[in-house]
């Protein structure tokens, strides 16, 4: 049976699942930030969630399963993770999976990022272009950016052909389009609504008799 | 008509060279579920309740439900061409709709765009769809009477400029005959008229459209579809689409008459979306806000005071019962609002009495401020007589033997209850119903068979046209009866009149009797011939 076409946004949002994503990622964060580990849970996590959890998807289906037993996933992730993880990561693992939240990994990944980088004035701006950026273009971005912002911007880039020129910048829910397709299509728009109201208010100056 | 080419490119040239490019800065959110005809949307974290939003495919939407972290979002049109992960961009505005003389006329749908291929609504002005209603300041007493040209209507329940009357009744008991005969009868007063159709079969709204056409009444009035099959969303805003449009002449000091047919449709499409929306359901399923959803709607009915333009919009909304359960939750909900109903019943109107109002429960509460000095003269004791007469009537079925007195009444209420009959799409003129009224309250009809009194009337309001037409013009320019005597000589001679006609009536339905007695046996005995070949 083919794939379904995936969504095009990262997250499926499940109201539920994202509230209880933000109670653990505060206390993880809240339990980092006592140890002084921010920063390598941050690491450990991401990499939990892109090298494993992404990768293999049968350990997220076990890991997720409300089937099976705590003390079983607990063995998993003594055996899999323990020694290759800070203590308060593996402790967070092992709390979410004697409730039974391991299904709410992922959006407890997102929020503890999101949570994160407000506490630390970061701000994670998507940058989307017609070709790549390169790395000047990248640096006075960043700086106009996090002047515009005032914040420390961290650049998420990425690619699409069809903007044709210009940048896409999207802030939380905002978006600035300075896109050269946006501007054409607003070209277009316009002249047509002229273009019709003209029209309509003086149509013998367009019949083609006179 | 032929289009120049040249010229339009030139204008396009000009928007070319004229466009200021301006950084595009859009909130924005994206879809993560839809279906029939809402959606759930991430992100808009700055849109408010009832702004609109717009999908990528061009379709628009109203932000109805803000939770934590979703928007509840109704959409406005098609909504099978949205699909998941779509984005979605908060407009920044309200929801409005075309307003100004270009919608009358019109076949609208509830955004106002056209329904009936004659082209684009050439409107340069628009109205928000939820505005909010006049207050106390604003308003003044109804005062004025909106002529629905019904006798039964204009004499005992009558309906003034700025009032909301409840139509209710079960189906099938003439409930829309009433709002397009009073729509009929607007013709030439001035008076604009907004005919709402919610969750009506397209075959029935087609049929009042045809029927207003040919009575030439679309000159005035507009017509906004949300038909069966639209989405839920448009049945809803449909009502408040209408009255934006009403409101706009109001305001221009006009007056204006909505009729929404029908609010128990549109508490429907409602209750859908609150419970898609998974808002809390309350009695028979409806959400907790649906009294407000109607209050709202007809407080926007209102007749605003002299500074103001003393324009007024008029409402007629419609209400349709089940097996004649008034307690249910909307119609208590709406009788409750309006100021008045018009209550219809299945067995008068199989009976026979067309428009089949129940006297006694329909009420008006504007009462006789919205009548003319003559209609309150001549109807004033026209529900007490009724309501005495019912009682009468019910008692004379035991078959005991009445006094004359009674027996009087009882003839009399006959003849009124026979008068107050009247047939569809055939408004009066007001001054031809205090004639009518006038002549059986005051017993002139009393010896005309209680069969013939229908078109003892109508003869009798032919002779007043033709040949006494100062005593209409009197009541029309004055507002009362100038002169009783003059009208009850007129009954009089009119009597005299059709008795001799009766009798050259008589005399020649004798000469012609004989041949239809043949004509009859010939018949009998065809029908004889064709047995006996048969057998």
């Amino acid at each position: 049976m083919a794939e379904p076409e995936a969504p095009k946004h990262e997250t499926t949002l499940d109201t539920g699942k994202q509230q209880i994503g933000e109670v653990y990622a505060a206390s993880l964060l809240k339990a980092a930030d006592q140890v002084g580990e921010t920063s390598t849970v941050l690491a450990e996590f991401q990499s939990l969630v892109e090298d494993v959890l992404d990768v293999n998807a049968q350990l997220e289906a076990i890991l997720c399963s409300p089937r099976i037993a705590h003390s079983d996933k607990e063995s998993i992730i003594n055996k899999a993770f323990q020694g290759k993880v800070s203590t308060t990561f593996l402790n967070f693992l092992k709390v979410a999976s004697k409730h039974g939240r391991l299904d709410c990994l992922r959006v407890t990944f997102a929020s503890f990022r999101e949570q994160l980088f407000r506490q630390q004035g970061q701000l994670e701006v998507q940058v989307t272009t017609a070709t790549e950026l390169d790395q000047t273009t990248q640096d006075s971005m960043k700086a106009a950016l996090s002047s515009a912002f005032d914040a420390t911007v961290e650049l998420v880039l990425s690619v699409d052909p069809d903007l044709i020129g210009g940048s896409l910048i999207r802030v939380g829910d905002t978006v600035y389009d300075s896109s050269v397709a946006n501007r054409l299509e607003r070209v277009r728009e316009s002249a047509k609504d002229n273009t019709i109201r003209e029209i309509r208010l003086a149509t013998e100056r367009f019949s083609a008799n006179s | 008509m032929k289009f120049n080419a040249d010229e339009i490119a030139s204008v396009l040239q000009q928007e070319i060279e004229q466009y200021e490019s301006q950084l595009d800065v859009r909130e924005v959110g994206t879809v993560l579920e839809v279906g029939d005809g809402i959606a759930r949307v991430y992100g808009l974290s700055g849109v408010k309740a009832g702004e609109m939003v717009e999908f990528a495919t061009g379709v628009n939407g109203l932000a109805f439900n803000l939770e934590e972290n979703s928007v509840g979002v109704i959409i406005l049109g098609d909504y099978l061409k949205i699909k998941e992960g779509d984005e979605v961009k908060a407009l920044g505005s309200l929801l409005s709709v075309p307003v100004g003389d270009a919608v009358i006329g019109r076949v609208l749908d509830p955004l106002g765009n056209p329904l009936d291929g004659k082209g684009p609504v050439n409107s340069t002005e628009t109205r928000v769809v939820e505005a909010r209603a006049p207050g106390v300041a604003e308003r003044q007493p109804v005062g004025e009477p909106l002529q629905t040209g019904i006798k039964a209507i204009d004499s005992m329940t009558p309906i003034g400029r700025g009032q909301r009357e409840l139509i209710i009744g079960d189906r099938k008991t003439g409930k829309t005959a009433i709002a397009i005969d009073t729509i009929l009868n607007q013709k030439g007063s001035g008076v604009k008229c907004f005919y709402v159709a919610v969750g009506q079969k397209d075959s029935s709204v087609a049929g009042v459209i045809k029927v207003l056409e040919e009575n030439g009444a679309m000159d005035y009035t507009t017509v906004i579809v949300a038909g069966a099959s639209t989405p839920a969303p448009l049945q809803y805003i449909a009502p408040y689409a209408g009255t934006s449009m009403a409101e706009f002449f109001m305001y221009r000091g006009e007056h204006t008459l909505a009729v929404y047919d029908d609010l128990s449709k549109q508490a429907n499409a409602y209750r859908e979306l609150s419970l898609l929306m998974r808002r809390p359901p309350g009695r028979e399923a409806f959400p907790g806000d649906v009294f407000y959803c109607h209050s709202r709607l007809l407080e926007r009915s209102s007749k605003l005071n002299d500074e103001l333009g003393a324009g007024s919009l008029t409402s007629l909304p419609i209400i349709e019962t089940l097996e004649g359960e008034v307690s249910a939750y909307i119609p208590t909900n709406v009788i409750s609002i309006t100021d008045g109903q018009i209550y219809l019943q299945p067995d008068l109107f199989f009976s026979g009495i067309r428009p089949a109002m129940n006297v006694g429960v329909s009420v008006s509460r504007v009462g006789g401020a919205a009548q003319i000095k003559a209609m309150k003269g001549v109807a004033g004791g026209l529900r007490l007589d009724l309501a005495a007469f019912r009682e009468l009537e019910a008692f004379a079925q035991l078959g005991t033997d009445l006094d004359p007195a009674s027996q009087r009444q009882l003839d009399r209420g006959y003849r009124m209850v026979e008068l107050l009959k009247q047939g569809q799409y055939a408004p009066l003129p007001v001054a031809e119903q205090v004639c009518s009224i006038y002549a059986g309250v005051n017993g002139h009809f009393d010896e005309v068979d209680v069969a013939d009194v229908a078109e003892f009337e109508q003869r009798f309001l032919e002779f007043l046209r033709d040949q006494k037409p100062e005593i209409l013009d009197a009541i029309n320019d004055g507002g009362t009866i100038r002169d009783e005597d003059e009208l009850v000589g007129a009954i009089n001679e009119f009597k005299s009149l059709s008795e001799s006609y009766e009798e050259d009536a008589e005399e020649a339905s004798q000469d012609e009797s004989p041949a239809t007695e043949e004509v009859a046996d010939d018949a009998g005995e065809e029908v004889a011939a064709d047995e006996a070949t048969e057998e």
